[in-house]
Order: structure tokens, then sequence, then C-alpha cells
């Protein structure tokens, strides 16, 4: 087993055609196996299908598909590159599609062909049949409703392939059409098939460091899209921002998290979590106001941010002698909260010779004071 | 944190008027203490003595907030039963320590027992005097000169001084509050709140009493001579004697 042979000259070297190939080998394969080990393949660029309205003399509808330019890469890591609009003709898909209907969604596969050319004939030059060129084309195909499973859900070939064998399965998903059998015409192009979507290329890499502090990850290269970004400022903090944006214009603050882990969002949490509880507890004598947890604010109370839950019992205390000239018994009259967490709590003490005379009096009571996020 | 009690004390006389226990604050100074005590009380500390209305409101001006250790579980149970009975001190042997309530220091609880409040009468004016009084009846070591406050429903605070017997030598135990350009009238129920270094707070509800239904008080020529100036100057003309005519009433009956 040896290393990659990376081609080398030297002065006075007859070169033949094997130690030019040698050299282009060389540069294709490094390509090659920097798309396959270091991307995902899939569609690069463009290489969308355009629907262009049409009529027939009958008035009947359908449209004109066309492949627009674009480039992909295969999973041999093959580069399939469309120069211009190319229209995609009705009889591509009779030839291939048997029985079509008009309810399914057929694939459209664009596929890397390798085309040889032959030397052109030069003034004192022989003539040779031999090819001096390689054309790197491709071919338009359709397939079978649903034959695009297989395809999108390929690997890339692995390095000790090399090159790797071309096969009929190393093509490229570019969309899906709906037929129209009555008028033998195309009737839409569409994007998707039942949740299957065209394959784009992607980056394979355990880290991704931006250069400049922002860093930001796209749905679209442009126009209207959503955006997750993650920014330093000036003060030192970072911010991780997810929402809309349009072109380069800042991204809506939807949902931020910052560098100290505080998360704002502006829709609601699905499930709701569990809410935060904080309690405090103790004893309370009437008129006095129930001080909230600790980390409770007044004004998360007043805001509705914070519920409160208070439970509040008179404590039971002994019979007084000292109140109405003879043994007096208590009575809660009232133990509750208001609405500015004031304790009103009273007893009335009864004189045991005469239920008549009695004293009210201010008394002590138990809370439980519970503040629970909403 | 551990929970810890907090008092509400009558500075004046230091005596306890409310209590709460929560999570541990610091209080670090009087600032801090009046931080706390806004938080508990607001504006002021309403004393309901009769139905759900407040009847008397003690401004918060008068109130210090503070953080008292531990008392014993016995002492804890009597405060929860009586609170009235006690006042902070910063000193727990030291009963006459300077102590200033809200001053962000940590103080005792001790019982304010030495002296007794027997009965309180509202007793509306007579012929001669049309000034209606509050008179308080004292027990135990009642000391002179020594001051003495009442809250009477929404009033400022009255103060009177004790007094000496006519003989110089006892201290009169009987207090008179004078309610000056009050129109009350036998029957009518106002609140009162008594307050005094050394004695319990009083606080009831009591129906104004005619002179002649009255407990009897100390002479008004012995007031007159022998009192020292008090800190509210009542009109000593409305200070006259009273005479028993039948037995001492019941602070409080309803029918």
């Amino acid at each position: 087993m040896t290393g990659l042979l990376r081609p080398a000259f030297f002065e006075g070297q007859i070169l033949g055609a094997n130690d030019l190939n040698a050299h282009v080998t060389y540069d294709r394969l490094g390509s090659a196996l920097h798309e396959r080990t270091e991307h995902l393949w899939g569609v690069a660029a463009g290489l969308a299908l355009a629907a262009t309205p049409k009529t027939t003399s009958n008035g009947d509808r359908f449209v004109a598909v066309q492949l627009l330019p674009g480039r992909a890469v295969d999973r041999l890591g093959r580069v399939i590159v469309v120069t211009e609009a190319l229209d995609v003709e009705p009889a591509l898909f009779t030839d291939q599609i048997a029985v079509p209907n008009a309810t399914d969604h057929y694939p459209l596969y664009i596929q890397a062909i390798e085309r040889p050319r032959s030397a052109t004939a030069r003034p004192g030059a022989c003539n040779t049949a031999q090819p001096a060129t390689i054309e790197e084309g491709f071919q338009l195909s359709f397939g079978a409703p649903g034959s695009e499973i297989s395809i999108l859900d390929q690997d890339a070939a692995p390095v000790a392939d090399g090159f790797g064998t071309p096969t009929a399965a190393d093509k490229v998903v570019v969309g899906w059409v709906r037929w129209n059998p009555a008028l033998e015409q195309f009737a839409s192009v569409e994007t998707s098939s039942e949740g299957r979507r065209v394959r784009y290329v992607g980056v394979v890499a355990s880290e991704v460091v931006a250069q400049d502090g922002r860093f930001g990850v796209r749905t679209r290269p442009g126009g209207a899209r959503f955006a997750l970004t993650v920014a330093e400022d000036t003060a030192g903090g970072c911010e991780l921002r997810f929402g809309k944006q349009d072109g380069n214009n800042p991204v809506s603050a939807v949902f931020t998290v910052d560098a100290r882990g505080n998360i704002t969002y502006q829709g609601t949490l699905s499930p709701l979590p569990a809410a935060q509880v904080n309690a405090e507890s103790g004893v309370a004598f009437d008129g006095v106001r129930l001080p909230l947890p600790a980390g409770i604010s007044e004004d998360q109370v007043s805001q509705g941010k914070v519920r409160i839950h208070a439970l509040v019992s008179a404590i039971p205390v002994p019979p007084r002698s000292d109140l109405v000239g003879a043994t007096a018994f208590p009575l809660v009259l009232r133990c509750a909260l208001d609405d500015d967490r004031r304790v009103h709590c009273q007893i009335r003490w009864i004189s045991s010779l005469d239920p008549q005379q009695f004293v009210d009096l201010p008394a002590a009571c138990t809370y439980l004071l519970v503040a629970s996020g909403k | 944190m551990p929970s810890a009690l907090y008092t509400i004390a009558y500075k004046p006389t230091k005596s306890v008027v409310a209590l709460c226990s929560f999570e541990k604050r610091e209080l670090s100074d009087a600032a801090a203490a009046d931080q706390l005590l806004t938080e508990l009380v607001g504006a002021g500390l309403p004393v309901p003595l009769s139905g759900s209305a407040p009847a008397i409101e003690i401004a918060a001006s008068e109130l210090g907030c503070d953080l008292v250790a531990d008392p014993s579980p016995a002492d804890f149970q009597g405060l929860l039963a009586n609170p009235y009975r006690y006042r902070v001190n910063i000193d727990p042997e030291e009963a006459n320590a300077t102590t200033t309530p809200g001053d962000g220091k940590e103080k005792f609880l001790i019982t304010a027992a030495a002296i007794g409040v027997s009965s309180i009468e509202l007793i509306i004016g007579s012929p001669s005097s049309s000034t209606a009084h509050v008179v308080v009846t004292l027990t135990g070591a009642v000391t002179f000169p020594a001051t003495a406050r009442l809250l009477f429903d929404d009033r400022g605070p009255m103060v009177v001084q004790t007094t000496l017997e006519e003989k110089g030598i006892t201290v009169s135990r009987v207090l008179v509050f004078e309610l000056v350009d009050a129109e009350i009238k036998a029957g009518e129920e106002h609140h009162v709140m008594f307050f005094m270094e050394g004695a319990p707070v009083v606080a009831r509800t009591l129906n104004a009493l005619d002179p002649s239904d009255a407990t009897e008080v100390a002479p008004r020529a012995v007031l007159r001579r022998r009192s020292p100036k008090p800190e509210t100057k009542a009109p000593k003309k409305l200070r006259r004697p009273v005479r028993r005519k039948r037995p001492r009433k019941a602070i409080k009956a309803r029918p």
C-alpha cells in the first residue's frame, strides 16, 4: 500500500500522456474526496425547476418545464454544472414513465455523465480517434413516484473507493413534476413530495468558528428567511438570537439568550414548565403585612408575573383572666388576609360568667405564603 | 437561612404591638429597619378592636422594627398569646437600659409586668365641666415621674405623667387623659390604647359613662398642686373630682 502519488517533473523529462493525465487525476481525486468527506452531497446552487404556464389551442392549461442553471455534487463527489436553462421535454417523461397518472409526483434527476471528445483536426497534426477532452456532462431522467427515497438516502462513497464506480443510482433529485395524461404535458412542478425535499449540500464539521465574533445560520441565502445568530457585543457579552431576517437587516428577537443565560422569548412555552415556587412561613400578628418570599419582588406580584397563595390560621391561646374580671375564653372572630397581604386576626374573649361580656382583641396567626411563577 | 422573629414596638414605651417571623434578614442599621418596617406595616399599623374596621392606627413614625433574640419556648407561647405584655430591650437583664426600637440592633424581649392596669373608663363631661376624659387606674410599682400615653380613636397620642398623692409621699395610681374638644355622649363606643413603660399595652373598646357611674378619681386640687408639667399640657380646669356612686362596672358590656 502506498499513499497518493503526486506527479513530479524534472528538467529534460520527456512527458507522456500518462504523466499529464496523472496530474489531472491527482487534482480530480483530491477535489472528489474533499466533496465526499467534508461536505454532504446534493444541490449546491440553482438547479430549480421553473414552470411556465401554457395553454393549448383548446384552452387547456399546462406548464412548460425548465431546469435552471446551477451546480450539484453527487455521492461520488462529482460536480454537475448546468450553465444555462434547459428545457425539460415532455417526450423525456413519456419515454421513461410508461403509465403516468395525474396525481403522483414524479422525481426528476440529474446525473453526471462523462462524454469523451475527440481532438479537433489541426493543420500539421495527425488525425486521431483518441479523446483529447472529456466533457463533464449530465443527463436528466424521471423516476417512478417514491423512487427518490432510496436516492436521497445514499451516503457518500467511502474514501477507499477512490473515484468510485458510477452506477445508475448516482443521481441528484432536482424536483418533482405532475403529469397531465390527457394533454401529455406537465401539469406542475413541485419542490417536495410527501415530505421529501430536494437534498442540498451540507458541511461535515465538528466545529465552526467565526472570524469576527459573529456567527449565523440562515434558512436561505437571501431575501426573507429565518436566522440563528451568535454575536458578541462590545461590552464583552454575547447573544444567541433566533428570528426572521429580511436580507441583511437585523434578525428579529423572537428568542434570545444572553451571556448570563437570561432567556427572552415572545411566544409561549409548550409544554409549560413546572412553575418555580418560593415559600415563606412563620407567625404574624394582626395588622402586619406578610413579607414576600426571598427572591420575589412587589413588582413581580403587581405585574402578575407571580401568583400568591396564602394560608393563615389563628394560633390557639389559653383562657385569660385579666380582661373581663373573670376567666375569658377565646373565640376566633376572623383570620384572613386582605388584598394587601395584611393579616386580620381577631379573637373575642368571652367571660365565663357572662357570655354577653367580652373583649375583642387583635391576635397572632401562623401563615404559609407561596409564590408561584405564572 | 433560618426563620427569625421580628417585633414592631411603640417607640415611646418600647411596647410590643405586633410581631412577625420569616426568613432572617440582616438589619444593619436604622435605615434597614425602617425599610423592613415599611414593608411590614406600610404607613401605619391598624389595630381593630371592634368589627372589621381598624379602630386605631399607629403611625409608622411611632413604631420601630427589631430583630429579637429567640425567646424560650414558654416565652414564645406567651408572646403569641399576648404580645402586649412584652417590650423590647437591648439588655436581657438590665430592664432600664437605654433602648431605641428600630435602631438596627438586635433586641431581647422582657415582660412589662411591674405596673398593672386595673381599669380604664371613658367619662363624659358634667354640667360643670364639658370635657370628657379617660381615667386609667394602675396597680403595682407606679413611679414618679413616669409618662403614660393614650391613643383615642383616630386622635394623636395624649401624654400625661404620674403624680404624687396629697401628702407627697405616695404616687397616685390614677391617670386622667382629658379629651379636649370632644363631644362624647353616654353610651357611645370609643377605642383606646394605653401605653406606659413597665405596663402592658391595653387596648379596649369603651362605652362612655356618665360621671355618676364612674369610679372615684383623685381630687383635682391635688392634681393641680402636685402634678409636674405634662409633655402635652391638658387644661387643668377639667381635672375635677368624681365621687364613686356605685360599684365599678366591667370594662365592656354589650347587650
